[in-house]
């Protein structure tokens, strides 16, 4: 057991904080349409023209190939800086592009990766379905393939950012619906495409997180699906982010920050003093905030080179609880301004309300109690 | 570098111990109507021989001079096993004997020559050296040597100079207690530096029983069948399975992180060492609580260990210096010892 920083990650960790104090983008990120699209671009070309885009992509692929501990310090040091993460880019930086770059061809790689990388275009994730959620394989969306296309015909949903996206990565079902994971594809779609019809849904949290997709003979090249035509099942779920718990790392540590801040709030509104059971619970809250960074750090070590296994889907249960807590107790201390969405309470009543989605989006809590109690625990399956 | 895990070599002292306890002390022990054959008392001077009472202790005084690393990962192996916190108390008093320069003690310890028990505060004793106080005394005899945690950290007496310890009956029945008053009691050696390793072994008790309360939860959720299928294939009870193991994970490696700042020295070492008494404390209650629960009126009879490991936790999270206590040290922490980093 060890926990120690080589000199060169000492000094990988000053450039990097040196790097983020002077380039990080000004004032806050919108969280919604046009504004927030440009401040996520943005900030990701600065990050292209400073040669800090693609930490974790191969070198090859005009990535950075940044090891596990250097993906960790450099988000490490954006949380510390308050920095954005990758916004509405996650899904192409995160997934889609690291599945080009597994699955694509060399004329896929050269037309879609680049673009990614300079801060051009954002794309999104169309996978779920009305009918298709946890259960993601039921998915429906029908792709006829006629000579050179595939015809689009159905209907996609929860497709956060649809409505800012250039490009979507989408799961469609060229072969039979049984058995269900055979006879899906992963194809490139362009949103502008015509037959493409996009609602974007309002959410709790006053934004536009996501949105419908409905598609009516869109036209999409063949030449756009990636990998083999029905063995879109397999590249779209392996593990292919190049991400190494980076992202995991970086959020446990906005998370002690959040904790930190709340604890400031908390000193003002009470004049300086905390009460007794506020008290406790800032303590408990810091703890495991403690707690949570250690797990990833378990996590990361024990994963060596490849992705992490099912232990990451415990730690981002656990930050995903955790992080409820902490947005519920913000509440409590914010007393009777909790009522208000603008200002300094909006700084956290609208998150209190957004931050929620962590226990939906992308596997569940439910989901990942049974990832837990069937892949760590090896009990049966139980559902 | 950063590895949270047991290395090969540490790996081994957990599998050499645990292996040893499983054999000379399985919980089965415990069950109605078995006078275990062996208890730790009888076996005192063998535990001594195995090294239990100076895994960490230096050289000089007899022990193994392994870091608190190791002791914290064989602190959680005995719990695992339900082994008297006395042996924890044991390795404990040894510390505090050699840190006050006491090293025939220590030796003494170390060999087995003195028995060890906890105190436990009732009406705290004071910041020492002169005590007085009311506390209880944990699996103890006349004539043992006592150690008990107080404000002034760690400190160590002759429960012979307490005025009449009487038996009092203790939610752990396999756990003698007593009530006993300390007057004008002068200690023989205090530790106050030994605060967060004191606090961190019992943390590593908790997470041994945490760990320990959902291993059995989740072997019967296995093996037990009801409609039809093994009740561990029924969400309700899968997904209560799959929140001990989060727990546990989290008191897992909150505590290895501890254990590697107090080893280094690093200046956060007592904000981690609070964490971890924490959230292995919550981890150890809720984890025996809904094992119990998973068990039903299995897990609810003495027959079943998962009482034992409920009522040890309770008894952990008072000897690790009570919640309360460290809900108060860690919110007085200024923000910047909040970075693991840096």
């Amino acid at each position: 057991m060890q926990f120690a920083f080589a000199e060169q990650d000492i000094l990988f960790r000053r450039q990097v904080r040196a790097w983020i104090a002077a380039n990080k983008p000004a004032g806050l990120r919108p969280d919604d349409g046009e504004a927030m699209r440009a401040f996520d671009l943005g900030w990701q070309r600065s990050k292209y023209e400073g040669g800090w885009a693609g930490l974790a992509w191969p070198r090859e692929y005009g990535g950075l190939g940044l090891s596990a501990m250097q993906q960790i310090i450099w988000y490490e040091e954006c949380a510390r800086a308050r920095a954005p993460l990758e916004g509405c880019l996650s899904i192409c930086l995160n997934h889609a592009g690291p599945t080009i770059i597994a699955f694509g061809s060399e004329e896929q790689k050269a037309t879609y990766l680049p673009p990614i990388l300079r801060g051009e275009v954002v794309w999104c994730q169309g996978f779920s379905e009305p009918g298709a959620g946890s259960d993601l394989a039921a998915l429906r969306l029908r792709g006829e393939i006629r000579g050179e296309s595939i015809i689009l015909n159905g209907q996609k949903i929860w497709t956060s950012h649809a409505h800012v996206a250039d490009y979507q990565e989408t799961l469609i079902r060229t072969g039979a619906l049984t058995p269900k994971h055979k006879g899906l594809s992963w194809v490139i779609v362009d949103m502008k495409a015509p037959g493409i019809t996009i609602r974007p849904i309002r959410t709790i949290a006053h934004n536009h997180h996501f949105c419908e997709v409905f598609y009516e003979d869109v036209e999409v090249p063949l030449a756009n699906v990636v990998g083999a035509v029905d063995d879109g099942w397999r590249v779209g779920m392996s593990t292919l982010s190049f991400e190494r718990g980076g992202l995991s790392a970086g959020r446990a540590a906005e998370l002690r920050y959040l904790v930190e801040e709340l604890i400031e709030l908390a000193r003002e509104t009470g004049g300086g003093e905390i009460d007794g059971d506020t008290a406790a619970q800032l303590a408990r809250l810091r703890a495991e905030a403690a707690a949570l960074q250690s797990m990833v750090y378990e996590t990361v070590f024990a994963s060596a080179d490849g992705p992490p296994g099912p232990e990451a889907s415990i730690d981002y249960l656990y930050c995903g609880e955790l992080l409820q807590r902490i947005r519920l107790l913000s509440l409590e201390v914010l007393g009777p301004r909790a009522l208000e969405a603008q200002g300094e309470a909006g700084r956290w009543t609208l998150p209190y309300l957004n931050d929620r989605y962590y226990l939906i989006a992308g596997g569940s809590a439910e989901i990942r109690r049974n990832i837990i109690a069937e892949r760590v625990l090896g009990l049966p399956r139980s559902y | 570098m950063i590895d949270l895990r047991p290395s090969p070599d540490q790996q081994q002292v957990i599998d050499s111990i645990g292996g040893y306890l499983r054999r000379a002390f399985p919980v089965e022990r415990f069950q109605p109507g078995k006078a275990p054959e062996t208890t730790e008392r009888n076996a005192w001077r063998e535990l001594a021989q195995q090294g239990f009472f100076g895994l960490a202790a230096p050289e000089e005084v007899g022990g193994a001079g392994f870091s608190v690393i190791e002791e914290m990962l064989a602190q959680r192996e005995m719990a695992r096993t339900l082994l008297s916190p006395s042996v924890l108390a044991a390795g404990l008093a040894a510390h505090v004997a050699h840190a006050a320069g006491l090293n025939d003690l220590a030796a003494a310890i170390v060999a087995g020559e003195r028995h060890v028990a906890f105190g436990s505060e009732i009406d705290p004793l004071g910041a020492g050296p002169v005590l007085d106080g009311i506390l209880h005394l944990i699996d103890s005899q006349a004539g043992d040597l006592i150690v008990v945690m107080t404000a002034g950290g760690p400190i160590l007496f002759e429960r012979d100079e307490l005025t009449e310890p009487a038996p009092i009956a203790g939610m752990d029945e396999t756990l003698a207690l007593h009530r006993a008053e300390a007057r004008s009691l002068r200690a023989l050696a205090q530790a106050p530096e030994l605060r967060s390793r004191s606090t961190l072994l019992c943390a590593a008790a908790l997470l041994g029983t945490a760990e320990a309360a959902r291993d059995l939860a989740v072997k019967h959720a296995g093996i037990r069948e009801q409609f039809g299928k093994p009740i561990g294939a029924f969400q309700a009870v899968a997904h209560h399975c799959a929140d001990m193991e989060l727990r546990a994970r989290a008191a897992r490696a909150q505590t290895a992180f501890a254990a590697i700042a107090l080893a280094d020295g690093r200046t956060d070492a007592a904000f981690n060492v609070s964490a971890a008494a924490l959230v292995s404390s919550d981890a150890a209650i809720r984890n025996a609580t809904m094992a119990i629960r998973v068990l039903g009126a299995m897990g609810f009879t003495a027959e079943c260990a998962l009482h034992l490991y409920l009522k040890r936790s309770h008894l952990y999270e008072l000897l690790a210096g009570g919640s309360r206590v460290h809900c108060a040290d860690l919110l007085r922490h200024d923000g910047a010892s909040i970075r693991a980093a840096d």
